[in-house]
């Protein structure tokens, strides 16, 4: 007869001890300082980061103009961005772009990767540089927007995905049981910290992509390129926190903190 | 051209609020279901006398995994007298008719019908069944699944509850380890069951009978009509229907069966299209009574249309990408001049793409399953191959409505090997030339 070598706790009704008290107190003590640190700071943050793009920048571009812009939204405050000259795509650039996108559609939608998420994800993803090619390939000239335009609408997305993680991770962490809060706390200030990097380091690449290889790419950065892969490293961080939290609370040491009601 | 701008922002901002809502759902349910009060199933009931139950298991072509069925059924813990397994051969070319009558040589308990008629599919079969079945409770296994022991007493001793209409089981894919897509499917099962099913068990709103690893009232259900052979969603058509009928569906979190999990992204495709399909079917049939019906609380009702929608809104999420793919061209990428603009997207972005990922992570600390959460970046990727298979499912229910066209039945394909090793191949053509003569007789 085969022996269990341990007995699992039973799963099937099992819930975790809470205290309201604690939880509102994770609130209060680490989530709203952090929101009102982050109005107060935004305008120094968005200012240190487009001086920092700037220094980039200038030293990739030299003697292109290049200049911080303020811009207020009521309750946000001032914010600054980079302003650069606009860089349009030639026709032959457009043709050539649009002639990989194609091969690589080809590609994916054949042989085995047909239908695999991974190929259906890369198929809409391209189908954006699609769109954005053939609206150059027609209407250049009509193209709505300016590369002050995408540093605008790229800091003005980015200050409402900090603030927005600020609570996501703030709630998601708080309420997973009423132990563990240095990881719980560790890994807020994580997300915290990777977003604002991310953040930045992404704004300098992609005016980067613009300024040398034109607005071309505009579309695949917003679509593509964009808030997703905000999400992306979020769930990877969440991911090593649930992994450490089910250790944490299936330790002996633990036990106490299950109920079975 | 204004007239046109305005509407495709309207269409964002109803993306938006229906994102939003849908996080707020699944918010709520990880948090009831990690942290409050858990509604524990009747599992603690003894009856001395269980109801008499007809064992339900659609087939066609199922010799691969019949046996495993079949066996574990056997091995279940139920009175003999008051049990009988009634597999219903639907068509099948395979080897499956013979081994049945070999079962039922074996076991007079086992019942099978062979039914070899144009008419396929699984609520045709199941009401052919039920004209036959002596049970007073139906339940209901696909062939794949493999129930455990006291299965069968858990699921009937809830029908000693007079307002249960139907319960249902957890399903836990057996094959997990099988390969990627096997183990993303065990973390969204996981976090659908654990989570999703148990709370709103919990919160008294719509656990959903699944079509499989549960049961249900017979003389309830041949009151009104039997299964609608239209429907392909069966499961989810019950489940409106009794609660439209002021009966209720309970989750039994503990009776958990295993099932074999699609094997290959072609396959998980194809269901996952069949299931959007005959949702969605349900969804145009049942948001009417569901709205105006005396016979559910507002809470049912709220989570009752909530349900009723998730397999519409892939779709409609589809419609907003292309929609914000207009708005980005049209220079109209502020939707609105206010700043609270900034704080929709990133609502949108991240508590509404989040939510699902929430009831997962709390699944899997409920299951204490360590490693596998590092899969759940993947699932990202998942999101528009269920965006793009969903809303395929959508329009075919659409256009189900529009032509009126008949719905046919698929089979999900099966993977398990057969005893040489190697996956069972399709029926030999003397399996098929018996097939057939059985048909003409």
């Amino acid at each position: 007869m085969v022996q269990k070598q341990r007995i699992y706790y039973a799963r099937t009704y099992r819930h975790l001890v809470q205290s309201v008290l604690k939880n509102v107190l994770y609130l209060l003590l680490l989530i709203l300082p952090t929101i009102l640190l982050y109005f107060w700071g935004l305008h120094a943050l968005t200012r240190f980061i487009s001086e920092v793009g700037v220094k980039v920048l200038g030293n990739v571009f030299p003697g292109i103009p290049m200049n911080i812009t303020t811009v207020s939204y009521p309750v946000f405050g001032a914010v600054d961005y980079i302003v650069l000259p606009t860089v349009l795509p030639s026709f032959p650039f457009i043709v050539g772009n649009l002639c990989v996108v194609f091969v690589v559609l080809i590609f994916l939608s054949t042989g085995k990767r047909k239908g695999h998420p991974v190929a259906i994800y890369l198929m809409l993803s391209l189908m954006s540089h699609v769109v954005s090619c053939i609206f150059f390939l027609f209407g250049t000239n009509h193209f709505p927007y300016q590369m002050f335009h995408f540093s605008e609408l790229y800091i003005s997305q980015q200050i409402s995905i900090w603030l927005i993680f600020i609570i996501l991770s703030g709630l998601v962490t708080g309420f997973i049981g009423s132990k563990g809060y240095v990881y719980k706390t560790v890994t807020f200030l994580v997300t915290m910290l990777y977003s604002l990097v991310f953040g930045a380091i992404r704004y300098i690449v992609f005016l980067f992509i613009l300024e040398q290889y034109s607005m071309l790419y505009m579309a695949v950065m917003f679509f593509v390129l964009g808030p997703l892969f905000d999400f992306l490293y979020l769930v990877c961080i969440y991911s090593f926190f649930i992994n450490k939290m089910t250790k944490y609370y299936d330790s002996s040491k633990r036990r106490g903190e299950w109920k079975w009601s | 051209m204004e007239m046109v701008v305005a509407f495709l922002k309207g269409y964002m901002v109803f993306n938006i609020i229906l994102m939003l809502v849908y996080a707020v759902r699944h918010f709520l349910f990880s948090v009831n279901r990690l942290l409050g009060r858990q509604r524990i199933y009747y599992g603690d009931i003894y009856s001395s006398r269980m109801k008499s139950i007809s064992v339900l298991i659609p087939m066609h072509n199922e010799e691969q995994v019949l046996e495993y069925a079949l066996e574990a059924l056997l091995a279940c813990d139920y009175d003999r007298d008051r049990l009988e397994i009634i597999p219903i051969d639907d068509n099948s070319t395979d080897r499956t008719y013979e081994m049945l009558e070999e079962y039922h040589k074996k076991y007079e308990f086992i019942r099978p019908i062979h039914r070899n008629c144009p008419d396929r599919g699984k609520p045709v079969g199941l009401n052919d069944a039920m004209k036959v079945a002596t049970g007073e409770i139906i339940i209901v296994f696909d062939a794949d699944y493999r129930p455990a022991k006291d299965m069968l007493k858990q699921l009937a001793i809830a029908f000693e509850d007079p307002e249960v209409g139907a319960v249902m089981g957890r399903v836990i894919p057996y094959n997990t380890n099988k390969n990627l897509l096997t183990r993303l499917i065990n973390l969204e099962r996981s976090g659908g069951y654990q989570v999703d099913q148990q709370a709103r068990y919990n919160l008294r709103t719509i656990p959903q009978y699944g079509g499989t690893v549960g049961g249900f009232r017979k003389d309830v259900m041949m009151e009104m009509g039997g299964f609608n052979p239209a429907v392909l969603a069966e499961d989810t058509e019950l489940t409106y229907r009794l609660y439209t009928h002021g009966w209720k569906v309970i989750y039994a979190n503990s009776a958990e069966c295993y099932e074999e999990a699609p094997e290959t992204w072609e396959v998980r495709a194809r269901q996952i299209r069949r299931w959007a399909r005959g949702h969605n079917q349900v969804m145009l049939r049942y948001l009417i009574p569901t709205i105006f019906t005396l016979k559910m609380n507002l809470r049912e009702k709220i989570d009752g249309l909530l349900l009723l929608f998730v397999y519409a809104v892939p779709f409609f999420l589809m419609l907003g990408w292309l929609d914000s793919f207009a708005l980005f061209f049209l220079g109209e990428m502020n939707l609105f001049s206010g700043w609270w603009v900034l704080l929709f997207i990133g609502v949108y972005c991240s508590f509404g793409n989040f939510a699902p990922f929430y009831e997962i992570g709390a699944a899997l600390i409920l299951d204490g399953m360590l490693g596998e959460i590092f899969l759940l970046p993947l699932i990202m990727f998942n999101f528009y191959f269920y965006m793009w298979h969903i809303s395929l499912g959508f329009l075919d229910a659409i256009a189900d409505i529009v032509t009126k066209r008949k719905a046919h039945w698929a089979k999900t394909q099966r993977f398990t090997s057969t005893e040489s090793g190697t996956p069972a191949a399709a029926a030999s053509p003397e399996q098929e030339q018996a097939a057939q003569k059985r048909e003409k007789a």
